[in-house]
């Protein structure tokens, strides 16, 4: 099988599937720490999300809390985007220095791995690319797993997304019970593995056992939409009271825009004074007053109503436009994290169900 | 890896008042480095995002002509943070350049026909890096005739006072200058743009027009324009949208499926019929 993949990967041939025993993957990790930065699952100032670790101890794959996205390790909440400084008379601007060796992104659940490769559009398709972006990424090595438990709000597979899909993967953990089978995807993926006495090729039960694990893990996913030809349908209702009535539920805080691993929007801003200080962009979100309000006082996008029919057609209408593709894996964040129960299905089943006034 | 977001530095090498309240500066600026300043190659209608360290970016269309080798120029309206700061600049302070963005006007579609230019108040200033671009010796037998209709609310309201006194005394332009209301000394037309348009009348045959005002003229010219047969392939229109990084990824200045400064800021009347009215 030949694997797809984003452009910035080597395509490889399916090599040989491996097995680690769970009890040596904190081993396996260690020995990744003494070559390369690593991030990881784990719980960072109390809060579930993927950050660098220096030690296999601070791994945490069972969060019983919402867990932040992790495209905060490409493309950080706050990142400087240069700084500067007036030294004797001088102007000096310096940017942060690219990164000097590669990465590993650990434990990566498949709609996250495609909501990269979703943001690696935006970022990279067109000159000029987001260097800031690239260089992280390019650098990066993306270790997946495959989701075997989804949440109650997941509902990736409507979106043709599969909970145990390989998309943009250099490797990937299939958890079957007591280990892992492991599958390296491209060249770099294998690398890590390699020589490592902890892999034992897997055995023909091994196999057997993943496909009933995954077999389950796809049918734990209840929640079914159909979104066929949603693009055309938004089209139809852009003007409906439709809108009116969804955006009753929201308060503007910009938290599903923050939660989710495609939204990509962001601010620029400058730190300091005009003597020295630094530029840097921040996370923003479409569902502020603010985002599109002109200096003049002009605003294209008044209230929630548009707002929200703006991150609906971005993600459903706009993006496939663009790029072919919706810019939404159903990861389900946005509903857990939403404070006034918005739930993106409901609002995805009413405009299925909208007929254009 | 030089980060698309790090602006050339540039030196304020002139500052020209251009309206008697003094609220709109034309900002004349000359690259510190000269690489950068022959990399800097743009078309009119073009943008950059300008900056003050410390301040902030904001994006506002190029001024002068891409034949003005030895500076740029951006007209500047006082309004907001970034505005009111470069107000306050003076010759010699340091400016951010970042750009040129979007996509220009059509120089390359108004080659060989006639070019109808209607501006309304302060959204003349890249119609007027056009104009000088058309009038350009090197330029101008490439085009046919020009035609240009520009409006302010009052004669201490129109830019670039030095240019239209210069363009008044050529033969190769119709300059069409219109008040909304004189005063004492102004000798000139008065009226609204789209009526002046009308009177001015210009051939739809085988011309391109390119419109730029204040929402409210905009309004009421288009059905001038279509009394006058423009199709909606042959008659432009550059659009402001609020914006941050100028190279289509920070996803504010969308109208529909297009970004305004990356697909934009000019775009044809048909364009633009298929897009949803969100701007």
């Amino acid at each position: 099988m030949i694997l797809r993949s984003s452009s910035n990967r080597s395509v490889v041939l399916k090599m040989k599937e491996k097995t680690i025993e769970k009890k040596d993957l904190s081993g396996f990790i260690d020995s990744l720490l003494e070559e390369y930065q690593v991030f990881a699952p784990t719980i960072a100032e109390g809060i579930p999300r993927f950050d660098r670790i220096s030690s296999s101890t601070q791994v945490s794959l069972d969060s019983p809390k919402l867990e932040r996205s992790p495209k905060e390790v490409f493309f950080p909440q706050c990142e400087t985007l240069f700084t500067y400084q007036l030294i004797d008379g001088k102007m000096t601007m310096e940017e942060p220095p690219a990164l000097e060796s590669e990465r590993v992104l650990l434990f990566v659940r498949p709609c996250d791995v495609k909501a990269l490769t979703l943001m690696d559009s935006v970022f990279t398709s067109w000159e000029p690319k987001d260097t800031n972006y690239l260089d992280k990424r390019e650098k990066t090595i993306i270790v997946g797993r495959a989701c075997s438990r989804p949440w109650s709000t997941c509902f990736c597979t409507s979106l043709g997304v599969d909970p145990f899909g390989k998309e943009g993967m250099d490797l990937v953990f299939e958890d079957i019970g007591d280990k892992y089978v492991v599958e390296a995807l491209t060249e770099r993926g294998g690398k890590i593995i390699d020589g490592s006495s902890l892999f034992k090729d897997a055995e023909k039960k091994d196999l057997e056992n993943l496909k009933e694990v995954s077999k389950k893990a796809t049918e734990a996913i209840r929640s079914e939409l159909d979104v066929k030809e949603i693009e055309k349908k938004l089209k139809a209702i852009y003007d409906d009271s439709f809108w009116g009535k969804v955006s009753e539920k929201c308060v503007g805080c910009g938290v599903c825009s923050y939660l989710c691993p495609v939204c990509h929007c962001f601010d620029v801003q400058d730190e300091g004074t005009e003597l020295k200080g630094k530029r840097v962009r921040i996370w923003d979100a479409c569902q502020y007053p603010i985002f599109t309000l002109h200096a003049s006082g002009h605003n294209p996008r008044t209230s929630s109503r548009e707002r929200i029919r703006q991150r609906m057609m971005h993600k459903f209408s706009y993006f496939i436009e663009n790029f072919g593709e919706l810019a939404c894996v159903g990861c389900g964040r946005c509903i857990k994290g939403c404070p006034g129960n918005m739930d993106i299905r409901e609002v995805l089943t009413g405009i299925m169900a909208t007929e254009a006034d | 890896m030089r980060s698309p977001y790090t602006p050339s530095l540039t030196v304020v090498d002139k500052i020209i008042s251009e309206n008697d309240v003094n609220d709109i500066k034309t900002f004349q600026l000359a690259f510190k480095d000269q690489d950068a300043a022959k990399a800097f190659k743009y078309t009119p209608g073009q943008f950059s995002e300008i900056s003050l360290l410390g301040v902030g970016e904001c994006p506002i269309g190029i001024a002068s002509s891409p034949m003005d080798e030895d500076y740029i120029q951006f007209t500047v309206k006082k309004v907001g943070v970034l505005t009111t700061s470069l107000h306050n600049c003076v010759e010699g302070d340091v400016v951010g350049v970042r750009g040129p963005y979007g996509n220009g006007f059509p120089t390359d579609i108004m080659e060989g026909r006639d070019v109808v230019i209607v501006g309304g108040g302060f959204a003349f200033t890249t119609l007027r890096s056009l104009t000088k671009y058309i009038l350009h010796e090197a330029n101008r037998k490439r085009f046919g005739n020009l035609t240009v209709v520009y409006g302010a609310r009052n004669p201490g309201e129109l830019l670039y006072k030095y240019d239209l006194e210069a363009w008044g005394e050529r033969d190769d332009l119709n300059l069409v200058v219109t008040v909304d209301k004189g005063d004492d000394s102004w000798t000139g037309k008065e009226g609204f743009v789209p009526a002046i348009l009308k009177e001015t009348s210009p051939s739809s045959e085988n011309a391109v027009m390119v419109v730029c005002g204040p929402p409210a003229m905009i309004r009421f010219t288009i059905p001038v324009i279509e009394e006058l047969k423009f199709q909606p392939e042959n008659t432009y229109i550059s659009l402001e949208m609020r914006m941050k990084c100028g190279i289509g990824k920070c996803g504010r200045c969308n109208i529909g499926s297009k970004y305004v400064c990356k697909d934009g800021p000019v775009f044809s009347f048909d364009e633009l019929q298929v897009l949803p009215k969100e701007y």
